[in-house]
């Protein structure tokens, strides 16, 4: 296996990055989806003062803060290892990119954190309208984070509102051994922030976290359900989970179709890559497959024909631009993408 | 005053809030063992528990704010104490998975084992951040592109380790001035017993560490004729060290707690007094140091983040006043 001779540092780096990176993001969009749900039920209980909102309230927010502090505890790790594996790139891109980190630190993790305390502990210590304004908080703070994330994130796959510019020292470029040291640095604030695929992303982002926090009250609520036990806690939490799964679902399908389209107009290699489309002109689309890098073909291919163009232009015939169009040496890897 | 001598101001506010927020939660950490019985090892963890993920994002806010403004030295720092970091990384997450995990089983082994976690965690934690301090004073090996050329063993010499000890006892004070605040009957007793061995403890490390560096460390003193007022801060940290057994003696801990964190405000600002210009010291070649200037961003994005700082800092001062307000008093229920 050639991945095992290629185990070097910078492989090495990587696979822990993403380890941290996977592993971090079970938690925050937990938190994003079980915030709204919480939102929702502290709402109906101020509504309807009915105790039994109050109660399943109660419940996820035991689940909300154990969720919670994990993610703090991996996310800082996240911030760390930009420094401790990626140290060259944040000198690079730190002007830009940083910027994203440190408003999410300013504007949401506070916020958050902050409300946290009187969401879980404050049940008795507050009144109950003081009490929804917390959970309200919370919900919105783990909403910034979201933004100011994919904002970094999404400016890492279209960059844009930034210009690479020599270093200076004392006035002159900076040069070392006869090179000129460069990096990014912010020219546009809001063309990096509303770069060409954050709203895309953001959105798509959101409607995946309100499905999983919906689905996951579903499940422990339908397990109450069918155990009989809790029965109205469970039922109420159900309903509140079903709402919005059943929208964020509908929506999500609309959302993830523009994303497609926006990942061909700002990264067309990369949805060939994705896609296995070797060949530019019209595109099968792959519902099973092994891609053959090497013979640039996908072997034992189930496909739709011309699936790729219906869905990227609701037209079959359309060429559909493939990985032939870049050189082999800036081509994404296909298997992994697939 | 220009943009990066705002920002390194406000990164040294940053850094100074954490160490006297998260200060006292790890103090709190270092003395856990202490409670003996269940219930009371569950008090002391509910005296931080709605505040500790609070206090632990100025840290989180420190490194974002660092990256931004001077990126330069975010790099340098954080791959040079790669392995501190990690070390402390674990600590942190142990902490934290300690908090919430530990109530959730019954079971003697399993609570024991959060316990040593959460103990354990707190005090390497504190450590590590002394070291890093130290070392900061000290000096690092850079090359001419500003990236660290040493390895583990130029982190750990003595000065380092007598730094880490002293903060560990300097938080274990601090934590134990917030427990005393925070309990009642016995297990505040026992803790009022702890604050005078804590306190000895640190003074004599204070004393240790403060020789050491007039003795060895010329640049911590450098400053003072450019900035004659950070004489004031040093007379400031003394008496507030002073303060704390006078009004402990007196039971005015609240009072103790203020002077404490006053304390550890000082040393942040000397710290900074005594790098300054420099974000990082090279120990190799003085050329090679990152300073404020050196490592900045470009004046357009530490204009822009200033602005972000100022509309989001009053914020967030506000919710933690109403934050800790809401949870003024004893702690009077296990949350954990």
């Amino acid at each position: 296996m050639s991945i095992f001779a290629e185990l070097d540092v910078v492989l090495l780096s990587r696979i822990q990055f993403a380890l941290t990176i996977m592993f971090h993001y079970l938690f925050p969009p937990l938190t994003i989806g079980l915030g709204v749900v919480i939102v929702y039920l502290e709402g109906m209980f101020l509504r309807t003062r009915e105790s039994i909102y109050e109660e399943a309230a109660r419940f996820w927010t035991k689940i909300f803060a154990l969720n919670f502090a994990i993610g703090v505890a991996t996310g800082i790790v996240m911030e760390f290892e930009f420094g401790t594996n990626w140290a060259t790139y944040s000198r690079f891109v730190g002007d830009v990119f940083g910027s994203a980190l440190a408003a999410e630190g300013i504007f949401a993790f506070f916020l958050e954190s902050g409300f946290l305390a009187v969401l879980v502990f404050g049940w008795d210590k507050v009144s109950p309208g003081f009490h929804f304004f917390a959970a309200l908080m919370v919900s919105l703070g783990s909403i910034f984070s979201s933004i100011w994330i994919t904002v970094a994130n999404s400016w890492q796959q279209t960059p844009s509102g930034h210009e690479i510019v020599p270093m200076m020292r004392d006035g002159e470029p900076w040069v070392i051994n006869g090179e000129v040291i460069r990096r990014a640095e912010i020219s546009d604030f809001w063309a990096m922030v509303f770069n060409p695929s954050t709203v895309h992303r953001l959105i798509h982002v959101w409607l995946g976290c309100f499905i999983l926090g919906a689905a996951f009250v579903m499940s422990i609520s339908a397990w109450y359900l069918l155990k009989g036990k809790h029965r109205e806690f469970a039922e109420r939490s159900f309903t509140g989970g079903l709402i919005l799964a059943t929208v964020s679902s509908l929506a999500i399908l609309v959302s993830g179709h523009k994303q497609a389209q926006n990942v061909y107009e700002t990264q067309p290699a990369k949805l060939a890559a994705f896609e296995a489309h070797f060949h530019s002109g019209p595109g099968d689309l792959s519902l099973l497959g092994i891609p053959d890098v090497e013979n640039e073909t996908v072997r034992l291919n189930l496909a739709i024909p011309g699936g790729i163009g219906l869905l990227l232009f609701g037209d079959r015939e359309k060429e559909v631009v493939g990985l032939d169009k870049f050189r082999k040496e800036d081509r994404p890897p296909v298997a992994l993408s697939l | 005053m220009d943009y990066q001598l705002i920002w390194f101001v406000l990164l040294r506010i940053l850094l100074a809030g954490y160490a006297i927020l998260d200060g006292f939660d790890l103090g709190v950490g270092i003395l856990h063992p202490l409670a003996r019985s269940d219930e009371e090892r569950r008090l002391v963890m509910s005296s931080i528990g709605p505040i500790w993920d609070g206090n632990e994002v100025w840290l989180i806010t420190f490194g974002g704010a660092l990256f931004v403004a001077f990126p330069e030295a975010y790099a340098t720092i954080f791959s040079a104490f790669y392995t501190p970091f990690m070390l402390l990384l674990f600590c942190l997450i142990f902490r934290a998975v300690s908090l919430e995990f530990r109530s959730k089983v019954q079971s003697a082994v399993w609570r024991r084992l959060w316990d040593f976690a959460f103990f354990a965690a707190s005090l390497v934690a504190s450590f590590l951040f002394g070291v890093t301090v130290a070392n900061g004073l000290l000096g690092i090996p850079l090359n001419e592109r500003g990236e660290f050329i040493g390895g583990i063993h130029d982190l750990l010499g003595p000065y380092a380790i007598l730094v880490g000890l002293m903060t560990v006892a300097m938080l274990a004070l601090h934590g134990g001035l917030f427990l005393h605040l925070k309990t009642a009957g016995s297990l505040q007793k026992m803790f009022y017993r702890w604050i005078w061995h804590a306190w000895g403890l640190y003074l004599v490390l204070w004393n240790l560490v403060t020789m050491y560096t007039l003795v060895k460390v010329p640049r911590a003193t450098l400053n003072f004729e450019h900035f004659p007022w950070a004489i004031g801060a040093v007379v400031l940290n003394v008496l507030a060290i002073a303060n704390i057994p006078r009004c402990i003696f007196l039971r005015k801990v609240g009072q103790a707690f203020l002077s404490s964190s006053l304390g550890i405000l000082c040393q942040v600002t000397l710290v900074g007094v005594a790098l300054f210009p420099n974000l990082v010291s090279a120990s190799n070649n003085p050329d090679y140091s990152l300073t404020i200037y050196t490592a900045a961003s470009s004046e357009k994005t530490l204009g822009i983040m200033l602005v972000i700082a100022l509309i989001g800092m009053p914020m967030v001062l506000s919710y933690t006043v109403i934050v800790y307000w809401t949870f003024r008093g004893k702690v009077s229920e296990s949350i954990y």
